[in-house]
């Protein structure tokens, strides 16, 4: 596998092709294929232990959400879609997940709406009817237990207060 | 001992000393076997005969004490064989208990106010005890009771006294009216009688309180931060005199009215946090980014403190944001119908009303007006705008964290594009309109009167059911216009993301408005990023009430305030933010930056630990500072 292999059959949305992607993928190379400029990032936390990480986003067709490069000292951890276009029939061919975690769309938490495939280097993620893809991520192939501890970008949803009313925020 | 008082003295002329009469002559202190601290030093103040010197000086005897003493002729043998003593049991006097309670009482810190109305309480019945002991009324007196009977009619009349300052104390203070306005100084009730003039704090006087005032010296700075003990000594003592004569007060070494006003005074705009950011002689951070945990340099640790087991458990609890009882403990109770109708109904009313007016602020008209171009602003505009928050923000706390500038495309998205595209999905919709309710219905000022009103806490069984009710029949009645406001709110912040408005308004003036809303904004979000990835563990584990809400939301807004506060608004800064709408003749009035509410709750925290320490556990990770665990 290759990066362009790997970043490929993410961009096609091509599940079963997906193997994850190769340790050490660089943000040059993740930022060429994907049309992103790594110049323009921004920063976030990842991982159970809120570690540090950056992320440059990208405009993919197939993805309406856009798509995100997360990297740390140059080195890409993981690649994240919104909103991909794709029938979730396709999704019957990678069996049953590793382990399914609580994610969060706007106001709402999906319980176990989101299936890792860790072996896989893939994690999905469906709305709370299972009728709609709103999520595909790709990584290094890995344990569930890491992805979880290290690998997830943090959820979090905030509001702007206006006049007297505070945000209402949940992480 | 202490030479002087332990607790906050009145003000001459103060009402409670009205209550106390004329001041007699004070025991030499050699005299003094108790701590003269609050009741008994008003004792000593306030009576100084020879009873009260008696009640004061003698130690009591605590519970039953054994003294060996020769076996007794009678006593079992197995008893004599075993020592040849025996042991005589005697039992503390109705007397002895009464010093004992006194003692008490003396070891107790000024805002220790359940356990200072607990020792109260029993007082009386002490008295009582001894004097039913003694046959007082009933039977002719010794000279020594006689002298004891007149200590414990001035006991009566002190404890009275401690009662009406304690019951003043726990009622508690009402932030929004009190005379404090500085967010570190609120809701403390003695704080809130020294700054009305009915206390003063000097010498001798300990508690939280005295560590907040010690603390506000330190970031002033008139206080080395290692003096900051909670106990008022002679260093805190020099510092309120230095503070005194800087400020053209009397240096009297006491904290009064008009050296707590003046104190307070310096913190409601932020100029010492900002100066104490600025401080470390240190350049700025020169990569996006934090320090990783434990690498920051040393001058940014520079002024702040190891905080003791009880600043620990202070500082936690003054980030909590639950509802609770006040220092008295009291709740309030819930009055269904207070007259104009009842709480359901009067609720109802007044949340369908307040979606209408959100309505026709936010949303009316708005899915049409994003059909035309020229109804939003450009994006170079706002990028340029957050440009200038990043620079004001980098410019008070760059020491110690920069990140990478919020930028259109990447780290600012179009807000309206995203919840169209979230609001896709059916589920998003439902959870969407009810957050959109819970907001009005915890967080409207006018909802907030209400309960008031009702003695309503919406968490609370009678009311929750009531509220749950009102939060339905509202979805029901208006889940078009939730959707459509939650679709046109201002901003909202997702996964790193800031999401925002593009509307125009009508007019060039309005349009100022906006640009300068979103610097403010801009500001806010920007400090987000900047949080230290060992805070942000910290304070995500914490529930929302207990201190994660205060910690993310009201700390950054704290920090947010600190930029704004001491932004010059000047001409080339009026041009980049106001860009297409400036206006060279006229000086646009900069809109008020309101924000989160829980910015009082960080600054309680500031004011308790020390704005650097705050600062330290955002940006470097250094929760210990706050009262927290990496």
């Amino acid at each position: 596998m290759t990066a362009e292999s790997a970043l490929q059959a993410f961009v096609a949305r091509d599940v079963p092709r997906i193997e994850g992607l190769p340790e050490g993928m660089t943000l040059e190379e993740a930022a060429t294929t994907l049309g992103a400029d790594p110049a323009s990032f921004g920063r976030w936390f990842i991982g159970e232990a809120q570690d540090e990480v950056f992320y440059t986003q990208a405009d993919v067709p197939g993805y309406e959400g856009g798509v995100r490069i997360w990297f740390r000292d140059g080195v890409v951890l993981e690649v994240t879609g919104a909103w991909p276009q794709m029938d979730t029939g396709a999704l019957a061919a990678l069996g049953d997940p590793d382990d399914r975690l609580d994610f969060r769309m706007d106001t709402l938490v999906v319980p176990e709406g989101e299936r890792v495939y860790a072996a896989r280097g893939l994690a999905v993620r469906l709305n709370r009817t299972e009728d709609r893809v709103v999520g595909l991520s790709v990584f290094p192939p890995t344990t569930p237990a890491r992805y979880r501890d290290a690998l997830r970008p943090a959820d979090e949803y905030r509001e702007v207060a206006i006049d007297d009313e505070p945000w209402l925020d949940e992480p | 001992m202490r030479q002087h008082n332990d607790h906050p003295t009145e003000s001459t002329g103060g009402s409670q000393r009205a209550s106390l009469g004329p001041v007699g002559p004070v025991a030499s202190q050699a005299n003094w076997a108790v701590p003269d601290v609050r009741l008994v030093q008003r004792l000593q103040t306030a009576a100084g005969n020879a009873a009260v010197t008696d009640l004061l000086t003698h130690p009591p005897t605590v519970g039953l004490t054994l003294q060996r003493r020769p076996a007794d002729v009678g006593a079992t043998p197995a008893l004599t064989l075993k020592s040849g003593w025996g042991f005589l049991a005697i039992l503390a006097t109705p007397w002895d208990h009464l010093q004992t309670a006194l003692r008490d009482y003396a070891s107790l810190k000024d805002d220790q106010y359940a356990a200072r109305a607990a020792v109260l309480k029993r007082l009386p019945v002490l008295i009582t005890d001894w004097e039913l002991h003694h046959n007082v009324g009933t039977a002719a007196l010794t000279a020594e009771e006689k002298a004891k009977v007149a200590a414990i009619v001035t006991l009566r009349q002190l404890i009275a006294d401690e009662k009406r300052e304690l019951a003043v104390l726990a009622a508690g203070v009402d932030e929004a009216t009190q005379a404090v306005k500085a967010g570190r100084f609120k809701g403390d009730p003695l704080l809130e009688q020294v700054m009305v003039g009915a206390l003063t704090v000097g010498l001798g006087n300990s508690g939280l309180y005295v560590t907040k005032l010690q603390q506000a010296l330190a970031d002033m700075p008139y206080l080395a931060v290692d003096k900051v003990s909670g106990t008022f000594d002679a260093d805190t003592q020099a510092a309120v005199k230095r503070f005194q004569r800087a400020n053209a007060l009397g240096e009297t070494g006491t904290v009064d009215q008009a050296t707590m006003s003046r104190l307070e005074g310096g913190f409601r705009g932020h100029a010492v946090e900002k100066q104490l950011a600025q401080a470390p002689k240190i350049g700025p951070k020169s990569s996006a980014g934090q320090f990783a945990w434990g690498s920051a340099p040393t001058q940014l640790g520079v002024g702040t403190r190891v905080l003791g087991p009880d600043e620990q458990t202070a500082a936690k609890e003054a980030v909590k944001t639950a509802q609770v009882a006040g220092p008295g403990g009291v709740l309030p109770t819930f009055v269904n119908d207070v007259g104009p109708g009842t709480y359901e109904s009067r609720l109802q009313t007044l949340v369908l009303g307040l979606v209408d007016r959100q309505f026709n602020r936010l949303a009316r008209g708005k899915a049409v007006e994003r059909t035309k171009p020229d109804a939003l602003f450009d994006w170079a505009h706002l990028d340029a705008v957050a440009a200038k928050s990043k620079a004001a923000t980098d410019a008070v706390f760059g020491k110690f964290a920069t990140g990478p500038p919020l930028a259109h495309g990447v780290s600012i998205h179009d807000a309206w594009d995203t919840k169209v595209l979230e609001l896709q999905d059916v589920s998003v919709q439902d959870t969407s309109a009810t957050w959109r309710v819970n907001k009005l219905l915890t967080g409207n000022a006018d909802v907030k009167a209400l309960d008031r009103e009702h003695g309503a806490i919406q968490g609370r069984g009678p009311e929750k059911a009531i509220v749950d009710r009102v939060r339905t029949a509202v979805i029901v009645a208006k889940r078009d216009k939730l959707l459509e406001i939650h679709k046109a709110w201002p901003a909202f912040a997702s996964a790193g993301v800031v999401n925002i408005q593009r509307f125009k308004a009508a007019t060039a003036l309005a349009n100022r408005d906006e640009m300068w809303k979103l610097f403010h904004t801009v500001v806010h979000e920007y400090l987000h990023t900047l949080e230290h990835s060992r805070y942000r563990a910290y304070q995500t584990k914490l529930g929302q009430q207990e201190g994660s809400f205060t910690l993310r939301e009201g700390v950054v807004e704290y920090f947010t305030h600190t930029v704004l506060d001491g932004v010059a608004y000047d001409d080339p800064l009026r041009v980049a933010v106001e860009g297409p709408f400036h206006d060279p003749l006229t000086k646009h009035p900069i809109p008020p930056y309101g924000g989160y509410a829980e910015r009082t709750s960080a600054e309680k925290l500031a004011g308790l630990v020390g704005a650097r320490n705050v600062m330290a556990a955002f940006f470097l990770g250094d929760v210990e500072k706050i009262g927290g665990k990496g």
